[in-house]
């Protein structure tokens, strides 16, 4: 694999992305780790053109 | 014409495995989305796309997992995407308890990737997000929690 997903540094989006959590109320104190109320983090970076394409 | 492409999915372990077995309390699942964009679509002005990492029970026929995420794309045509801590601490590692999965009565579950483009139009000026042809829908990537319970 040319990559392993998660595990790479300084590739989280900057600041221009338009983020769909941006407007999303603060957790309340305690209920960081809640399912319903925690995001988990995103990570995101190149990758090599596949070798076949459609 | 503007094209947007899952190529394929994984769920990749704390190991950087692309794992289909996980111990629910231990094992980290990123969810992780291998992209294709048209290099007509990166053309577009203000071009964003919006993705969803979905899971999946198949015994309830429903989504209960739906987290969105959304960016221009500052990686080019080819990317990836993913969702959940599997770089550590163990601690912080997105296992399928917190990420509030329920395998007491099922123990399989699929990943399922969508992504959607959007762009702002030039013209008239102020327009706002417009919707483009381009997206896509995964087929799932099943995988299977241990069945283990905490008491």
């Amino acid at each position: 694999m040319e990559h392993e997903p998660g595990n790479e540094s300084s590739m989280t989006p900057d600041e221009r992305d338009k983020g769909s959590d941006e407007h999303e109320p603060a957790v309340p104190e305690g209920l960081e780790d809640h399912p319903d109320l925690r995001k988990p983090p995103i990570r995101a970076g190149r990758r090599e053109r596949p070798e076949k394409e459609d | 014409m503007p094209s947007l492409r899952i190529d394929g999915l994984r769920t990749v372990n704390q190991g950087g495995q692309d794992a289909t077995l996980f111990d629910p309390f231990s094992d980290a699942i990123s969810l992780t989305m291998d992209v294709t964009a048209s290099a007509d679509l990166l053309a577009l002005n203000m071009a964003s796309f919006t993705a969803y990492f979905q899971i999946f029970d198949p015994r309830l026929h429903t989504v209960v997992v739906n987290h969105v995420w959304g960016s221009t794309f500052n990686w080019g045509q080819w990317f990836w995407i993913s969702a959940g801590n599997n770089w550590g601490p163990p601690s912080a590692y997105e296992t399928a308890s917190r990420w509030g999965l329920n395998w007491s009565a099922n123990s399989i579950f699929g990943f399922r990737g969508m992504i959607k483009a959007s762009y702002i139009p030039p013209a008239p000026p102020g327009s706002g997000w417009s919707a483009v042809d381009a997206f896509d829908v995964s087929p799932f990537r099943w995988f299977r929690l241990k069945e283990v319970f905490s008491l």
